[in-house]
């Protein structure tokens, strides 16, 4: 306890807070914009923090992620476009809040339940480092197979209307995700000659194309009749309150979001942009009432939000404790460590406690900066938005979406591959297609195939390829709950249908 | 237009089912191993909405949009600023762009309400390129102009 004690006293520097709260600032902006992801708002902030102590470097890099990560409820609340990937799930009821005129409700309960996460997140770092590292090593191929099948029975929740349409869109997603240099084969496939399809679609030029385009457009061919209000202007009372107790009245949510976001953190490869549907459907899953999801319900901002920001400290985990990056972002600060002369991994904790424990309590003080300046700046950013006639906020939507899938990689094909999704989406959602299964394909396609491939080339050298995906203790866990969660919705189907047969005796 | 939703739903699927898997043959056993499992899935998935479509369909209207001429000018527009902005340079098709965004979605079509428009064009990008380009160091196509 003492070193904890000893590493909050290291940081409490005017300085270094200074630089943190900066950090935290830039990376809600960063994050709040679409296509600037939380991993590029902290590469692009490495270099400023050579000159810097490790401690102040690493804690103004762990602000600025944080803050990017919370940042991107921002814009997925108000214009129905994830800021980052981790925001996803955020943009299915955040966004019809908004509509409602409940934005300003949706932000704060999404600050609570990012700094609730946060903090969960970053206490698993601090006090699970070691159990949870080794139950990480544990997942070989054939586990995060299973993993990704298990994220896949999301689909279920996502679907809405038609269970087979989200069925159909998620394997169109992971279809999608197959364009580019196969994982394990090496060959180039599905370009269609286009030579920057070789690194993959862009997947957050997919989202910002997937969510936003369609609305922008629909905003547009409604606006003659102003049939169309984006947002009540009616004044809420008790915001506050209200949103605070979105989070804590029934806490079981967001503890139960924010240990998901936790665990799911900790899993190299795996982040908040999975975290945060698994959350949203175990949330909807365990709801009293399920059909009020998608339809503004706050239960679903606080399910990602909580998880979403859970990951920050738990994906630190793999970096801290055994040198591995488990995230893009943890790549990024692996390489921050090396530039200050640290070696990232068990030493640590040894050589360098320090540096580590410091940055652990940095992070906890980032969760307490993104409260206190979501809280802030929830009300004026809301007013701010509402208050632009929709006549502006569509073009300047638009441009924002330009830039952001330019900026990702510099690259003008992914401003084009952004517009392109926004136009199937669009007639996708006419057809009745939810952009979340496909969405979720798009992600979960490449943890699934390498998976699947490096999983069944473990099995050759055993003679029965298939074998070692039904025999390891961990893939049969997780076999049983994918299992579950697939016929969770049909047993509620037969349970609501028994009821209304009940009733109508 | 009143349309059967599964039905279209199910040819699109298997319309992109079938472009992919006009690229598996040329694939090594690795590398086309997880693919073809999906398209058998997304054929399998296409069949399986147009047979709903003939047993249990899903009717909708399709496309109702209010303001057909600001609809499709916004998608023009959209469309033509992400084609050219690489060739003419951000800061031109960005500003005739975002300009004619503005202007198209304006209730006042008249001169004040283009120069309007422009000066409103002008703020945005000059703020957001300031920010993207001299901060963040995103460096932007050129173009034939700049």
């Amino acid at each position: 306890m003492s070193t904890f004690v000893d590493a909050f006293i290291s940081i409490l520097d005017i300085k270094l807070m200074f630089f943190m709260l900066t950090g935290t600032i830039g990376g809600m902006v960063a994050g709040a914009l679409p296509g600037f992801s939380a991993t590029m708002a902290v590469a692009l902030m490495v270099p400023f923090t050579f000159t810097m102590s490790p401690v102040a470097g690493l804690a103004t890099l762990g602000a600025i992620y944080t803050g990017a990560i919370f940042g991107g409820c921002f814009s997925a609340i108000l214009v129905n476009t994830p800021g980052t990937p981790s925001s996803i799930a955020t943009t299915f009821d955040g966004y019809p809040m908004t509509k409602q005129g409940r934005g300003e409700e949706a932000l704060i309960t999404a600050t609570f339940a990012s700094w609730g996460g946060g903090v969960v997140g970053v206490l698993t770092l601090m006090f699970l480092s070691i159990p949870l590292a080794k139950v990480a090593l544990k997942f070989g191929p054939p586990e995060y197979f299973w993993v990704s099948i298990f994220g896949l029975t999301i689909i279920a929740s996502l679907a809405s209307k038609s269970i087979m349409k989200g069925i159909a869109g998620g394997i169109f997603g992971l279809m999608v995700s197959m364009i580019g240099v196969a994982p394990i084969g090496g060959d180039v496939r599905f370009t269609m000659g286009i030579s920057t399809f070789q690194g993959g679609v862009e997947i957050l030029s997919v989202l910002i194309g997937f969510f936003c385009i369609p609305e922008m457009l629909r905003i547009a061919g409604e606006l003659k009749n102003e049939k169309f209000v984006a947002v009540d202007l009616e004044k809420q009372t008790d915001v506050l309150k209200k949103s605070f107790l979105n989070n804590f009245q029934k806490p079981m949510n967001f503890i139960k979001s924010s240990v998901i976001g936790s665990f799911i953190g900790v899993l190299p490869g795996a982040g908040g942009n999975i975290a945060n549907l698994v959350a949203y459907n175990e949330a909807q899953r365990s709801s009293d009432d399920p059909d009020s999801f998608g339809k503004g319900n706050p239960a679903g901002v606080v399910a990602t939000e909580s998880s979403n920001n859970a990951t920050v400290g738990s994906s630190m985990v793999p970096l801290l404790t055994l040198g591995i990056p488990g995230s893009p972002a943890a790549a990024v600060l692996y390489g921050a460590l090396m530039i200050q002369g640290l070696k990232p991994g068990p030493q640590l904790f040894t050589t360098n406690a320090d540096v580590s424990y410091g940055f652990m309590m940095a992070l906890m003080v980032a969760q307490f900066m993104i409260l206190v300046l979501g809280l802030l700046a929830g009300k004026h950013v809301y007013n701010g938005v509402t208050k632009i006639p929709d006549r502006i906020l569509v073009p300047a939507v638009i441009l924002l979406t330009v830039l952001g899938s330019y900026a990702i990689r510099n690259n003008v094909m992914d401003v084009i591959v952004m517009f392109v999704s926004g136009l199937i989406a669009y007639t996708l959602k006419e057809f009745g297609f939810h952009p979340g299964p496909i969405v979720l394909g798009l992600i979960l396609g490449p943890i699934a195939e390498k998976g699947f491939v490096q999983g069944y080339l473990m099995g050759q050298a055993s003679g029965a390829p298939l074998m070692i995906f039904f025999t390891r203790p961990i893939s049969i866990v997780l076999i049983i709950i994918t299992i579950l969660s697939a016929s969770w919705p049909l047993f509620r189907m037969y349970r609501e249908n028994r009821k209304k047969g009940v009733v109508n005796k | 237009m009143i349309k059967n939703t599964d039905l279209y739903g199910g040819i699109f699927m298997i319309l992109v089912s079938l472009l992919f898997y006009s690229g598996v043959d040329k694939l090594n056993e690795y590398s086309r191993l997880f693919p073809q499992a999906i398209i058998v899935l997304l054929i399998a998935s296409g069949l399986g909405l147009i047979i709903k479509s003939i047993k249990k369909p899903t009717i909708a209207t399709l496309f109702s949009i209010d303001d057909k001429k600001s609809f499709i000018l916004v998608a023009v527009i959209t469309l033509a600023w992400v084609l050219l902005f690489k060739h003419i340079g951000f800061v031109v098709t960005s500003m005739a762009s975002l300009t004619g965004l503005l202007f198209a979605l304006s209730d006042v079509k008249n001169s004040k309400g283009f120069i309007k428009s422009f000066i409103i064009a002008g703020v945005l990008i000059a703020s957001l390129y300031l920010l993207f380009s001299k901060v963040l160091y995103v460096p932007f196509p050129r173009g034939v102009f700049f």
